[in-house]
């Protein structure tokens, strides 16, 4: 079960990386075409922004919760004792799981207005924005369900942080 | 109990969920949801949340953050800097500490390929830090050298930090490039003046090195080198001409990046997937913590504490230099405990309304800030460079010995940072002259 999430976050990010690649070929078309023939690709700015900019930042989200990459600060939990620490993580990642699932509930209710409507944008040409809009909840939700299973994992004392990982893999 | 006091309980019980491990995205996140419904209600709380992750990921200025991400995790993964060390060794190898002065240039130039300082000091450890030590330079100069010169990646464009910077204090990030370069170049050289000052004095922290400089040998290295400075100066001449985005700037030197990897046969698959696999949490997790940031800002905004704070600081002096110097000895503090990014996200909000009442250019500020910063990537107990460089060369020289070495390097850039301050030319000379 934990190995088949594992495998569905690290496939999201995989995917959330062609994001990088495709925005960095579509933007250097975009500057050629300018410069060579005066004539931009119209809807680049528009396709980076709310496509691939979107896949890249929300579909590894969960990726990074699992794999403990957040930006923290150690300094003090290193030098607590285990049962504080264990206490310090399970508290952070039910903070997290909470918080995600309101960040998941609202921007969800902002998919399905965006659905509703039938959203566009209008840039250099119409891009249609809706489906991008929906990849929020599904980033936020599995990341809030991500920092729950880390909680989880604290209880069960299996290896959570990325000095425990880390030390695991070597 | 007033919205004010609110406030300051909001910032108080940030520091305590960030001691407690808490990411600081999620602490900025909890801490402003819960602080805006006490102070109104839970509908308020909800309001900011719904449409901002998505207006925020979608800023079109904020592409430029993954796209120097992997220009510089390009350049990383497959040593495209790696000439410009040997290279720079022969130049100064009659100069004293020459091999140290060589890691600061190399350092530099890999700055200007990379967004981030933690790549540059990555990159870089392997390449010189081992050199050194085979010459039998002293550890702590060996490694702090390149522990303080990675953070030329910061100040010296691209820049990861002054993009952020950027867009929360709604400055041009193309001349806040723009603005680093010659406060980038005056940091490494004044590194370079005091490795040479402190090994003519003591000899034996750097012993001289034989190196037959011979023409051809010469010649060979400056033909491996020669794309990368070219490229270094196609974008910030774009940049500098109005030709480029800082978003094209960096999709483009991604571009060039890869290709003249590929031509030198260095850009393995692995290579490729490694960068993207970087770039990608590095990005995620960057974005996330902004999303936090511009919760964090609106609590902030309506508490007004950062108000409050103006007139206090504002109380005390309504000179620019002091308030610059109050802010910067609480930046080094801060900076001793939280890594970069998450100081200049924490700060901002609460900064910028005294920067704003004080009048302060927010370019110069800019260069000072990212200055400040890197101060706190050398400095411990959370100076992540000095891990980063640690665990890069597997534990072959100690951690003391690398915070002992850095101690130069952290006067050094306080005596920079003072020039910077007294003289605001310095930064701000070149923007004046950029195309609008």
């Amino acid at each position: 079960m934990l190995t088949l999430f594992n495998k569905l976050c690290a496939s999201l990010m995989f995917i959330g990386g062609f994001g990088v690649i495709a925005m960095m070929l579509n933007i250097v078309a975009d500057v050629v075409a300018k410069l060579v023939w005066n004539a931009p690709i119209q809807g680049t700015v528009e396709m980076s922004s709310y496509y691939y900019m979107i896949a890249l930042v929300m579909l590894p989200m969960a990726f990074v919760e699992m794999q403990d990459q957040q930006i923290s600060v150690d300094l003090l939990f290193n030098h607590f004792p285990s049962w504080l620490q264990k206490l310090a993580l399970v508290l952070s990642c039910l903070a997290a799981a909470a918080i995600l699932a309101v960040m998941t509930w609202r921007t969800g209710l902002d998919a399905a207005r965006a659905l509703r409507v039938g959203e566009v944008v209008m840039g250099g040409r119409e891009v249609i924005v809706w489906p991008s809009r929906m990849v929020l909840p599904l980033g936020f939700g599995l990341a809030s369900l991500a920092a729950f299973l880390r909680a989880i994992l604290v209880l069960r004392g299996q290896p959570v942080t990325q000095s425990q990982l880390d030390g695991n893999m070597s | 109990m007033s919205n004010l006091l609110i406030g300051w309980i909001g910032v108080g019980s940030l520091f305590g969920l960030l001691a407690f491990r808490m990411s600081i995205g999620t602490a900025l996140m909890a801490v402003s949801f819960v602080g805006i419904t006490v102070m109104f209600n839970l509908q308020a709380a909800l309001g900011i949340v719904s449409a901002m992750p998505f207006n925020l990921i979608g800023d079109w200025s904020l592409t430029a953050i993954p796209m120097f991400l992997f220009m510089g995790f390009i350049a990383a993964n497959t040593g495209l800097t790696a000439g410009a060390f040997d290279l720079l060794r022969v130049l100064l190898a009659r100069v004293p500490g020459g091999l140290a002065s060589a890691s600061v240039g190399a350092c530099g130039l890999f700055a200007a390929a990379s967004g981030s300082s933690i790549a540059t000091t990555a990159a870089m450890s392997k390449i010189a830090v081992p050199e050194m030590l085979r010459a039998n330079y002293h550890p702590s100069l060996a490694t702090g050298v390149v522990a303080a010169s990675g953070t030329l990646g910061s100040l010296i464009p691209p820049s990861i930090l002054m993009v952020l910077y950027g867009i929360f204090t709604e400055q041009s990030i193309g001349q806040l490039f723009i603005a680093g370069v010659i406060p980038g170049v005056l940091s490494a050289f004044v590194y370079m003046a005091m490795i040479t000052v402190r090994a003519t004095v003591t000899p034996a922290l750097a012993p001289p090195v034989v190196e037959r400089i011979d023409r051809k040998k010469l010649l060979r290295l400056l033909w491996s080198v020669w794309p990368f400075p070219v490229l270094v100066l196609g974008i910030l001449g774009g940049i500098f001409g109005g030709f480029f985005t800082p978003t094209e700037a960096g999709a483009v030197g991604a571009f060039l990046a890869a290709t003249v990897a590929l031509l030198r046969r260095s850009l393995t698959r692995k290579a490729l997937a490694e960068a993207i696999r970087q770039t990608t949490l590095a990005t995620s997790s960057i974005f996330f913590l902004s999303i936090g940031a511009v919760m964090f800002t609106r609590f902030m905004g309506l508490s007004g504490v950062p108000r409050a704070l103006t007139d206090m600081m504002l109380a005390v002096s309504d000179n620019q230099i002091v308030i610059i110097l109050m802010i910067a000895a609480l930046f080094i503090i801060l900076g001793m405990v939280i890594d970069s990014i998450g100081l200049i996200l924490l700060t901002l909000p609460i900064l910028l309304p005294v920067l704003e009442a004080a009048d302060i250019n927010l370019i110069w500020f800019g260069i000072i800030c990212i200055k400040l910063l890197e101060i706190g990537l050398v400095t411990p107990p959370v100076g992540l460079n000095l891990y980063v460089l640690h665990s890069a060369l597997s534990g072959e020289v100690k951690l003391s010995d690398i915070i002992s070495g850095t101690t130069w390097f952290i006067a050094m850039d306080i005596l920079t940072l003072f020039i910077l301050i007294a003289f605001p030319a310095i930064s701000l000379f070149l923007p004046s002259l950029m195309a609008q």
